[in-house]
């Protein structure tokens, strides 16, 4: 099974640079929304803006806070999880509880898709070209299992 | 190349041009345009749904052009 999207093109202070923006659905306790999210092949875990946790009505536990370190210093992030859907076409593939890392702060922030959970499910490839791919083998089921979190 | 998704394709046309001025807002597209923007995205949300209650919007959050994603 093979999801395909042209990169879109965004302004920034270097000039125009094609991000690999995927759409997905992210389904919580109280909503379930069509989001852009950036397919992150650098990140170690998948991760969503705080407001968009709460108004999906995930659990975020304050107490189990953590500080995490990446190249924009340290924040402190929850662990919650997600139902995501791709569909395109008449491809549809469901991760039913995809761990997610949630800043307790409010971050100006995109959805990104880290390798956890998600991203080693599939063969990405981000083409010369101004497409990203993602394949999945079809006889890997995917559906109902659970992201695994090491406690 | 296109998606198949009018609103992912939307994005792809107009993130740097019509969609600049709602840069570090949330936008809600539906039918391959916005019919909502604003900072809090229930908000933007809910409005769209008001606008047009057929609607699955795809939610945007149209970064600052000093945004770098590392």
């Amino acid at each position: 099974m093979r999801f395909t999207y042209p990169y879109v093109p965004c302004g920034t202070l270097y000039g125009v640079v094609k991000r690999p923006y995927i759409p997905v659905r992210l389904e919580g306790r109280s909503s379930s929304v069509r989001y852009l999210a950036v397919v992150d092949s650098g990140a170690d875990r998948s991760m969503i803006p705080l407001q968009t946790a709460r108004f999906l009505g995930l659990p975020v536990a304050r107490k189990s806070e953590r500080r995490t370190r990446g190249v924009g210093g340290e924040i402190g992030v929850v662990q919650s999880h997600v139902k995501l859907t791709m569909a395109q076409g008449t491809n549809r593939l469901s991760f039913d509880r995809l761990v997610v890392d949630v800043p307790i702060r409010n971050l100006v922030m995109p959805l990104l898709l880290g390798r956890e959970g998600f991203l080693e499910r599939f063969t990405v490839c981000l083409h010369p070209r101004g497409y990203v791919t993602l394949d999945i083998d079809p006889d890997e089921k995917i559906h109902g299992r659970s992201s695994e979190f090491n406690r | 190349m296109r998606s198949v998704d009018r609103d992912f394709d939307f994005c792809v046309k107009a993130m740097t041009t019509s969609l600049r001025k709602y840069e570090g807002l949330w936008v809600a597209i539906a039918d391959g345009k916005v019919i909502a923007e604003g900072k809090n995205q229930r908000v933007v949300f809910e409005r769209a749904r008001r606008e047009n209650p057929e609607s699955d919007p795809l939610m945007v959050r149209v970064l600052p052009k000093e945004t770098l994603v590392v």
